[in-house]
Formats: C-alpha cells, sequence, structure tokens
C-alpha cells in the first residue's frame, strides 16, 4: 500500500533509515540507461514514475520509441503507475519545460489521441496532472472541463497537483481551489503537493523550492473528500532540506489521510 | 490560433527566436527556461563554463536558439550542448 512518497533526487543522496514516506517517486528520464544503479533503490523502496519528457500535448509526433522503452522499463522493475503533465515541453526540439495548451476542443481531441495510444503501447493506465501556469491563454472552456474532458474521452486517470491549484488560483483569479475540485471530473489516481514562491501579490511562482502550505493542505483534504486518498508525492526540487525536515511534511500528509 | 501556430509562437518566444509574446506573462516561461538551462549546464560541463568564463551564459542562449534538442533524457542534454560547442567551434575555423 502506498500513501505518502517522496519525489526523489540524486542530490538527496543515500536516504536514511525512518523514512516516513512508504514510497519514492522518480522521473524515467533520469533512471532509463542506468538500470545497475536503479536496481538498487527499486529494491529497497516502491517507485512510482513521474515523467518530464512526453509532451503529451505537442504537435510534434510521439516519440513511440521512447514510450517503448518506459513499457519495458517499468516490466523490468514491475512497476504501476506512470504519470505525466498535460502540457507541451517540445517544439520541433525539446525545451525540458512545462508549457500550457489552450483549453480548446482542438487540444482536448490530440491529447486523447495521443494518450490512447500511450496507454495501448504501455498496456497501463496513465494519469496527467494539471500543471501551473502563469499566462491567460485562449480558451472555449474552463481548465477544469478541459482536464475533465480530456479523462473522459482517452480514459486516463487524473493526477492532481493541489499545490498548482492554489498556484493557479491566485494567478488567474478564475476560481477558487474549492470549486475547481468541485468541477473537475474523473478518477484521481495520484496526487502531488509542493511549495511555492510569491514573486508578486498576483504571481505566484510553482518553484518547488519551499515547504509545503496550509492552503494545499486544505486544498488536498477538500480533495481527498472528494475523489478518496490515493498515493500523494511531495515533491522539493531546489533548498532541499535535511531529510527530518522533509519527514515532519510527510506527517502533516498522513494527519491529513488518517483525518480522512 | 490554432495548435500548432501557438506552440510555434511560444516556443520561438521562449527560445529567444523572436520577440512576440504569445500571452501576458510569456516572459515568465523565457527567463524560467533560460535560467534553469543555464544552471544545468553549468552544473554539467563545469569545463566549458570555466573555458568559456562570462560569455557562457551567452553561449547556452544561442545554444537554444538554434538547436533542436532530441533526447528526452536529461544526462544527454549535455552531450548535445557538446556537440553544439565542437561545431561552433568547427565553423569559427
Amino acid at each position: 500500500m502506498m500513501n505518502v512518497g517522496l519525489a526523489y533526487k540524486r542530490s538527496m543522496g543515500e536516504l536514511p533509515k525512518g523514512l516516513a514516506f512508504d514510497y519514492l517517486e522518480v522521473a524515467p528520464e533520469n533512471w532509463i540507461g542506468r538500470e545497475v544503479e536503479f536496481e538498487a533503490l527499486r529494491r529497497d523502496h516502491s517507485i512510482v514514475l513521474h515523467g518530464l519528457s512526453l509532451s503529451i500535448g505537442s504537435v510534434d509526433p510521439l516519440d513511440k520509441a521512447y514510450i517503448q522503452q518506459i513499457k519495458t522499463f517499468m516490466d523490468e522493475f514491475d512497476l504501476d503507475l506512470y504519470t505525466e503533465h498535460l502540457s507541451f515541453c517540445s517544439y520541433k526540439g525539446h525545451l525540458y519545460d512545462l508549457m500550457p495548451l489552450p483549453f480548446t476542443k482542438e487540444a482536448v481531441n490530440h491529447v486523447s489521441d495521443r494518450v490512447e495510444q500511450v496507454q495501448d503501447i504501455l498496456q497501463r493506465r496513465i494519469a496527467l496532472e494539471n500543471i501551473s501556469y502563469y499566462g491567460m491563454i485562449d480558451s472555449e472552456m474552463s481548465e477544469a472541463q478541459f482536464i475533465s474532458d480530456i479523462a473522459k474521452r482517452s480514459g486516463s486517470g487524473l493526477m492532481l497537483d493541489v499545490n498548482n491549484i492554489f498556484v493557479n488560483s491566485v494567478n488567474h483569479n478564475a476560481y477558487t481551489p474549492l470549486s475547481f475540485i468541485e468541477e473537475l471530473q474523473g478518477d484521481v489516481l495520484y496526487y502531488h503537493n509542493a511549495g511555492h514562491y510569491w514573486e508578486k501579490p498576483d504571481l505566484i511562482i510553482d518553484s518547488h523550492g519551499g515547504n509545503i502550505t496550509q492552503e494545499s493542505i486544505q486544498t488536498l483534504e477538500a480533495a481527498y473528500k472528494k475523489f478518496g486518498v490515493a498515493p500523494t508525492t511531495i515533491e522539493r526540487d531546489f533548498n532541499i532540506p535535511p531529510i527530518e525536515e522533509l519527514n515532519e511534511e510527510a506527517k502533516w500528509i498522513w494527519k491529513a489521510i488518517k483525518n480522512h | 490560433m490554432d495548435l500548432e501556430s501557438y506552440q510555434k509562437s511560444l516556443t520561438s518566444y521562449i527560445r529567444g527566436q523572436s520577440e512576440q509574446k504569445t500571452f501576458d506573462r510569456a516572459d515568465v516561461y523565457r527567463r524560467l527556461f533560460q535560467g534553469n538551462m543555464i544552471s544545468f549546464l553549468k552544473d554539467n560541463k563545469p569545463e566549458i563554463s570555466e573555458a568559456l568564463g562570462d560569455d557562457f551564459d551567452e553561449f547556452v542562449l544561442e545554444f537554444y536558439k538554434s538547436w533542436s534538442s532530441k533526447t528526452p533524457f536529461f544526462y544527454n542534454i549535455g552531450d548535445e550542448f557538446l556537440s553544439y560547442c565542437e561545431l561552433a567551434s568547427q565553423q569559427e575555423k
């Protein structure tokens, strides 16, 4: 049973005993091709894959060779869950950044078709994450409807990043975290939580560089109430603190699960 | 704007190939992307960073303006950068 996970970075080094996390999340882009090293990590931990380079929304052709590599990796190490971002990160070449898609019917159809292809190759249901975004993009529908429509059309699950919900609610002032959750439809298979950075009163950067916040915990509790509990990962990419501090954050999530 | 035009416009702006913002705050993406890539390549290719000194950041930005990176794997980005450096060096000769 996986409940609370840590997005693991090599810079975190060897993890000590007594972790408050019961699984690790890793990016396949950092480990495919380094199977010997991964085997040691897998031996000691349950693992979830969270990808960064699939570029599910790009108009570039799907990189099917890469998706096949993910399948082989998942089969070899007996991994069940692969999640990705509902975004695009390439156009005639990778930019290694998560760029937002317009909330349009064209994008719903385009992404849904590609998700079906990915799920066919992987022989697994995937889950797509609601990303944080900073610009007001062209829209024919709300963000929640966009995400829900893709999940419904493609049969994919949802991956809910509760920090991103809060960040977007401030940056775009189009919804509250609770109204977003109320509108969203689908099966949540996985959650993220992370910290952020206030650049201006109306602009938060999803930095993953600080502690998770009270607002994101409240959003997580509301999401648990509607969608149920699923594995929940804490992300920390910068200013990585001692593991004891991350363990304390994990306890906040455990408390939210127990209160559910 | 259709999906392809939108993606072309936004990535051109972020790469620094165009100064036409696709939407308000597109500059946030350019700043984050450029900062992340300079920092990543500085960590991964310190010998090139040292050799180029103050010119390193500008060189990385030129790399992303003109190079079409094909690898989904982060550990290969440094090698693509190295290929670009070799190409740039040959062209200079």
